[in-house]
């Protein structure tokens, strides 16, 4: 005895709803005489009939609805056609899966597994707090550093504070949307997001401190610094709207591209205004301390004058531009 | 120094206090001096006025004399350096004691020691001499001028001898040179030009231009007049590359003496042409010291109201950490690296953006340094950059010693060469 089962989808092809039938033909529209009702006034009263075919396929007829039938991926109008199972159909607004036994899910996420795992300390609210912690540490001690005074630990309470409080806003903001979008419970997981992104970013910032320090004129080395921090802020962007959304895989993909794109669009413009600014400062890497001296790669004063010629040219380019 | 034609907020207050010194100081017979000198020269004086030729409005004013009776007339450079750039919007004329007005053309200048040559077509009633003669220390002289566009003025003072000690000899004068005296001349008591009003430090220290340059300038009577920017460029293009080439061969030639700064050996004096002064950073709250001194040639060359080059400085700053951390340390010590030194003035027409060249040069002793260097290049005078050479010791975690060399308005040429004298006086403690 074949069954079919019938899943309404939203419209990114997550399941809202599902219906076992074992009687054929199963009559689908809006009517009360129906089967399957949808509530859907794109749909009409009786709108479509599926019976089980001869060689196994699930045989589709439209009952001459007002606004058709389509197979999904498709814009001719399905008059009656045989379609596999797990096929989706369009009628009206609502979008239908035809499942049967045979339809395959998703493999188990193994208990245990490393993705397990990871998910059980994201949603840890512990660790979340924990890494939120020790992250306004971090803070604070970065704040120190810039200190040249006599400073008291209590002079960056405050900031420690701002760190927390900003994480929790963080997390409560996105994990509302996520209500919102998914109907998921994620504050716990937008907690450790925002404390593990910021301390991948602050190392990704270090590899780029380290590489402009070590070669600062060289364009490779900024390229790479700063490409470290886009893959890691691509990173981060593409966990919240996993989280957040039921946009599928592909979308979020586009959607972090996109952004990506336009962080480098607009670095790109900031870079042409600077050039073509006037600006009497001097402009180059004061840092100081950023890798250990022995590693880095030394000159002589004969090589370093060589390499000013290049230096010459640029100056005189600067002079030459409007 | 400020030049007095350019700052007249300065100039009330100058001539406020002249004023004062003049009413308590009890009446002298050397007045009456300085009447017949005035009397018997002051035809020889005219006001220089630049004239905008669109509006018909006054650009600058200043002061020249007739230097002989064909209608040459010298003033200073900075005076009319506004027709040097456009001579197409701007156009000079001379008026003189009686209120004739007269119209000058530039004939030549000498930039570096801020002169000019003009030349009107009718020539003046009379002219003055040139004394090249050095004067005693304390001989009276009398600078002609109008201040602030009041009237023919005339200003005794003392000759206190030529500032040899310096890349662009002046006259030391005392005696109270305002804005608009600008260009005019100081003689003595025979009415024989000793210099040429050119600057001041206020409360009656003046400066002149010793009248041998004058005498020079003079040779360039015979050209035609300079009627174009592209012509007046390319003489102050010839003139400050020869002067720049001339001033690093000297310091080129100077040795450079250094002393010790905790664990280093630094720059300290570089010829008796620098004047230097101390600048230290302590306070008890503070967990470093930061014991400073910049050096500065005072050789600054006036080309138009914001820009200046030919200025030649250096300045050290040794930092020492008393209780930071290493951390912290790094971070100060990149600040200081970083506090932008006086650069020399310029606007974006006259130069384009720095551009700065960083790396890490091994001294032959081993020290360890890190090293920036950064040229901007002059728009309208090819061949010329400001220069700035910044280095940080990096052999510690709890001391450095920051260098810095900055020179305006030299080539790329002698940019290098003496950055590399700078950077060879500095090394670990012998």
């Amino acid at each position: 005895m074949e069954t079919l089962i019938l899943e309404i989808l939203d419209k990114h092809g997550k399941p809202l709803s599902r219906q076992r039938f074992t009687q054929f033909p199963v009559r689908i529209g809006r009517d009360y005489s129906n089967d399957l009702i949808l509530d859907d006034e794109a749909v009409s009263p009786q709108h479509l009939a599926i019976t089980l075919s001869e060689e196994g396929l699930w045989l589709v007829e439209d009952l001459h609805s007002e606004n058709g039938t389509y197979a999904a991926g498709s814009k001719a109008r399905l008059q009656q056609a045989p379609l596999p199972t797990d096929s989706v159909l369009h009628l009206g607004h609502t979008w239908l899966q035809l499942r049967s036994a045979a339809s395959q899910v998703a493999p188990t996420v193994m208990q245990g597994g490393l993705a397990w795992r990871l998910n059980r300390l994201v949603g840890n609210l512990w660790f979340a707090l924990g890494a939120l912690l020790l992250f306004a540490l971090y803070m604070m001690y970065n704040e120190y550093l810039g200190h040249a005074d006599k400073v008291h630990a209590s002079d960056f309470v405050d900031l420690g504070l701002t760190t927390l409080l900003a994480g929790l806003v963080w997390a409560a903001v996105w994990s509302l949307l996520s209500r919102l979008f998914s109907q998921r419970h994620t504050f716990r997981e937008y907690l450790s997001f925002f404390a593990l992104g910021m301390f991948a970013l602050i190392a990704a910032g270090w590899v780029s401190d380290a590489a402009t320090y070590m070669f600062p004129d060289h364009l490779l080395a900024s390229l790479l610094g700063n490409g470290f921090i886009l893959v890691v802020v691509a990173g981060i962007c593409f966990l919240h709207l996993r989280f957040a959304t039921r946009l599928k895989r592909w979308k979020i993909h586009a959607i972090v591209a996109a952004l990506c794109g336009v962080g480098i669009a607009l670095q790109v413009v900031s870079a042409y205004t600077e050039q073509h600014k006037f600006n009497d400062a001097l402009q180059f890497d004061s840092s100081i301390g950023n890798v250990p001296n022995q590693i880095l790669p030394y000159q002589d004063v004969e090589h370093f004058f060589a390499d000013s010629r290049a230096t010459r040219q640029d100056a005189d380019e600067n002079a030459k531009r409007d | 120094m400020r030049h007095p034609f350019r700052s007249p907020a300065w100039a009330f207050v100058l001539l406020a206090l002249l004023l004062t010194c003049v009413g308590l100081q009890p009446a002298r017979a050397a007045g009456q001096e300085a009447q017949q000198v005035f009397h018997r020269y002051k035809d020889a004086v005219v006001q220089i006025r630049i004239i905008d030729k669109r509006s018909g409005n006054r650009v600058s004013l200043g002061t020249g004399f007739a230097v002989d009776d064909q209608g040459h007339v010298v003033s200073n450079f900075h005076v009319i350096s506004a027709v040097a750039y456009h001579p197409e919007w701007n156009r000079i004329e001379a008026v003189s004691a009686g209120g004739t007005v007269t119209p000058l053309a530039v004939v030549g200048f000498d930039v570096v020691h801020d002169l000019s040559l003009l030349r009107s077509k009718t020539p003046f009633a009379t002219h003055l001499g040139i004394n090249l003669a050095q004067p005693e220390k304390g001989t009276p002289l009398y600078a002609f001028g109008i201040p602030l566009d009041l009237d023919f003025t005339i200003v005794q003072g003392l000759y206190n001898g030529l500032l040899e000690k310096s890349l662009h000899e002046q006259i030391h004068f005392t005696g109270a040179i305002n804005p608009g005296m600008s260009g005019g001349p100081a003689v003595d008591e025979a009415g024989l030009v000793v210099g040429v009003n050119v600057a001041t430090s206020g409360n009656g220290v003046g400066f002149l231009v010793p009248a041998k340059f004058v005498t020079s300038l003079l040779k360039q009577k015979q050209g035609a007049a300079l009627t174009t920017a592209a012509q007046m460029l390319a003489l102050m293009s010839k003139q400050l590359l020869a002067d720049q080439q001339a001033n690093v061969t000297r310091l080129l030639q100077q040795p450079i003496t250094t002393s010790v700064v905790g664990n280093y050996q630094t720059p300290k004096d570089w010829s008796d042409l620098f004047k230097c002064w101390g600048g230290d950073e302590h306070g008890s709250d503070k967990l470093f010291i930061n014991v400073g001194i910049a050096c500065n040639a005072q050789s600054s060359i006036y080309l138009s109201e914001d820009h200046q080059t030919g200025q030649i400085a250096y300045s050290r700053s040794f930092i020492q950490s008393k209780g930071l951390s290493d951390g912290q340390f790094a971070r100060l010590y990149g600040r200081a690296l970083s506090k932008d030194p006086d650069l020399p003035d310029a606007a974006k027409d006259d130069v384009g953006n720095f551009e700065c060249q960083s790396g890490f040069v091994k001294q032959k002793d081993g020290l360890p340094l890190k090293t920036v260097f950064c040229l901007r290049a002059y728009r309208k005078l090819p061949g010329l950059y400001d220069m700035v050479l910044s280095t940080a010791t990096l052999d510690n975690e709890q001391t450095g010693l920051i260098n810095r060399l900055i020179l305006g308005g030299v080539s790329y040429d002698n940019a290098v060469r003496i950055s590399k004298k700078y950077l060879g006086a500095i090394s670990w403690k012998h």
